[in-house]
């Protein structure tokens, strides 16, 4: 995790450590109402096999940034700045055909909701066979069938063979994000984005997806951005987090670190809301205060500021925008974007 | 599955049967005696008499309904004494004049429909889209016959390149043998492509003619699924998984953007099938619908009474092949 590093050219043709490196991406939506910087000049490295969480509320801008990844944002977004490498290769450099090569091939999409992830009208055996036979060239539609077979099989799903030829709309919610990481792993990608993979599911399906997921992913050594809302998922999932607030990576840590110590005031309210049984007896939810900010008029400030209990009415915060900094000591080392930072984590530790 | 089969053939019959019903009572309610308009008002009142007896007006009106319908289904559907000629023979000929030209008024309407829709929604530029709009409000408000004789003046008159009205094949080929009626088909069947170009070449006016205010309904109707479409997670997906922006609109977007579409397209398609009085009327056209208006103009309701009942079965049959083709198209409803 290096944010600060400059990109280095020699890097390009050689496998090396870093899977996915972003730099200073931007992604702007334009609307009638405005513009709207949905992922606002952000940058960082995934080591390779490394399972990122990226978390944050609702309009943080994660699931844009999923899609930046891939090129894939959609009008009236557009990705404006910045550099995103996969293997090295830029692939904001690239055309659509080359483009077209590389997604589902080295890097692919879980989507949110599985119930609208999937055409309708074709069968799962066919979707799944779309992603292989665009990649594999040559091969044999029988091979092709055997391979997605085995797909379903590698994902859980009963008489997987059987079960190509039916239609999304004869399998459950669960049944179908299963697929969804079929078609994801089935060209074994070094990367692969799940954005919310498991929200629209029940919590019994939600552990058997994901423990699945977690089992195909780690026996592959594969690259993964598991963004969500869930800091539970985060704790067992992920081996590094950042936590995104209006378009930014305010902080990034390890899971273990930011549980233990939150560096941002905005992680340590995020880590608070989470409902503990004893306090949700009492009826005594806790929420971040207010409400995330309009993009498209940001405070000039930190972005947080006007919702944060350290640094609120604080004439640094109020006026300067807080860079990426170092802070912590040792082990609980990690970006990020306070003012506040080192003191707090100073402050923390000395108790 | 055999359920569904019988409860929708005994729903089309039941609307067939409507249908005749009021064909028949149609007839029956309309002031003046029937008989009269065929002897004429100077006849005796004897000749009167003997033309009900033929006719069956003394039996009740169940009685006579049997005897119509029975006949009808027979083939023998009644005599039209405007022009002499017993009505299915009429019909012989009238008929598959105006089904081929619906056929092809449909063939254009929708295949322009998906073309522009296509261009319309797939770069999602601005300029093209409200470009792909306004032509498609202009074939929604276009009357038909108006534009039917503005294609004639400035494609007959002014440039010559297509015939005028009349005919639906030129004088100097030699007709195919007759199958079904309709000429192109004949042509094709009969191998002689000569015909068949200059039989498409007589129905391209009048059909663009009739087709342009389906296709610009279908645009419209089209253009809204497609974008819908376009929006869905799924494609997003198709996306991802590195499938070109062409083939995932062709291959995933379409499919799914035509399943709303057909209900509209199978009416169109069945009302074109019935004929076009205007259309038909501007191009000379020898087609079922000029035969219908001057069967009424000359209280020849014998005529207008199979029509009815014709039109009705284009209809269910229309709407038949409809349900059926929503089965192929989408597998959720299969099941």
């Amino acid at each position: 995790m290096n944010r600060s590093a400059p990109p280095s050219p020699s890097q390009q043709p050689v496998k090396s450590d870093i899977a996915l490196s972003v730099r200073n991406l931007r992604t702007e939506f334009h609307t009638g109402e405005g513009i709207f910087p949905a992922v606002r000049d952000v940058s960082f490295d995934i080591r390779r096999g490394c399972q990122l969480g990226i978390v944050g509320e609702s309009g943080s801008g994660k699931s844009a940034l999923a899609l930046s990844i891939l090129g894939l944002v959609r009008p009236p977004g557009r990705i404006v700045a910045g550099e995103v490498r996969l293997n090295g290769k830029n692939l904001r450099a690239m055309d659509e055909a080359s483009l077209s090569r590389v997604r589902g091939k080295e890097m692919s999409l879980i989507f949110q909701d599985p119930m609208t992830a999937l055409d309708p009208v074709k069968t799962v055996g066919t979707q799944i066979m779309e992603c292989i036979l665009h990649h594999n060239r040559g091969m044999s539609r029988r091979n092709a069938r055997k391979r997605a077979a085995r797909l379903l099989d590698d994902v859980e799903i009963p008489n997987a063979a059987q079960r190509l030829d039916s239609y999304p709309h004869q399998f459950s919610g669960g049944m179908r994000q299963r697929v969804m990481i079929a078609i994801a792993i089935a060209n074994e990608p070094d990367l692969i984005v799940a954005d919310e993979p498991t929200t629209a599911l029940d919590v019994t399906t939600q552990a058997q997806i994901l423990d699945v997921f977690e089992r195909l992913v780690r026996s592959s050594g594969t690259t993964v951005i598991l963004i969500t809302h869930n800091l539970g998922i985060v704790a067992e999932f992920c081996d590094e987090v950042h936590v995104m607030y209006a378009g930014r990576i305010v902080e990034s840590a390890s899971t273990k670190e930011i549980f233990r110590l939150p560096g941002h005031p905005y992680t340590e309210s995020l880590l608070k809301s989470v409902p503990r049984p004893e306090e949700a007896r009492r009826g005594r939810l806790f929420s971040v205060a207010g409400f995330p900010p309009s993009l498209a008029r940001l405070p000039p400030g930190c972005s947080f500021e006007p919702r944060c209990f350290a640094g609120r009415g604080l004439p640094q915060c109020r006026s300067e925008p807080p860079g990426a900094i170092w802070a912590g000591k040792k082990e609980s080392r990690r970006l990020v974007e306070c003012h506040l930072a080192n003191q707090r984590l100073e402050e923390a530790l000395a108790e | 599955m055999i359920h569904a089969i019988c409860s929708r053939l005994l729903g089309s019959l039941v609307a067939v049967f409507g249908a005749s019903i009021i064909a028949f009572l149609f007839l029956r309610v309309l002031p003046g005696n029937p008989a009269r308009l065929v002897v004429g008002p100077l006849a005796s009142e004897e000749a009167l008499q003997a033309q009900m007896q033929r006719m069956g007006l003394h039996l009740s009106l169940p009685e006579q309904y049997w005897r119509y319908m029975s006949d009808f289904i027979l083939g023998d559907w009644g005599f039209s004494y405007g022009a002499g000629q017993p009505v299915l023979v009429q019909f012989g000929n009238r008929l598959p004049a105006s089904i081929e030209l619906g056929f092809y008024s449909f063939l254009f309407a929708f295949l322009f429909a998906v073309i522009l829709a296509l261009v319309a929604t797939y770069r999602r530029r601005p300029v093209v889209d409200a470009t792909v709009r306004a032509i498609s409000v202009f074939g929604m408000g276009m009357p038909p016959f108006w534009l039917a004789l503005i294609l004639l003046v400035v494609f007959n008159e002014a440039l010559g390149i297509f015939p005028g009205p009349g005919l639906r094949l030129s004088r100097s080929i030699e007709p195919p043998p007759e199958i079904t009626g309709f000429i192109t088909f004949d042509a094709l069947v009969a191998g002689d492509f000569r015909a068949f170009a200059n039989a498409f070449h007589y129905l391209f006016l009048p059909a663009v003619a009739l087709g342009m205010l389906p296709f610009g309904y279908l645009v419209r109707l089209l253009r809204a699924n497609l974008l819908d479409i376009t929006n869905e997670p799924f494609i997003l997906v198709v996306r991802s998984k590195g499938i070109g922006p062409w083939r995932t609109f062709t291959r995933h977007a379409l499919p799914n953007a035509f399943i709303p579409t057909l209900t509209a397209s199978g009416m169109i398609f069945a009302q074109l099938l019935g004929g076009s009085v205007l259309v038909e009327k501007v191009f000379n056209w020898p087609g079922i619908g000029s035969l219908v208006v001057d069967s009424i103009l000359r209280k020849d309701f014998a005529v207008v009474q199979a029509f009815i009942i014709v039109s009705a079965v284009i209809y269910v049959l229309v709407n038949a092949v409809v349900d059926m083709l929503y089965g192929v198209i989408d597998p959720r409803i299969r099941n």
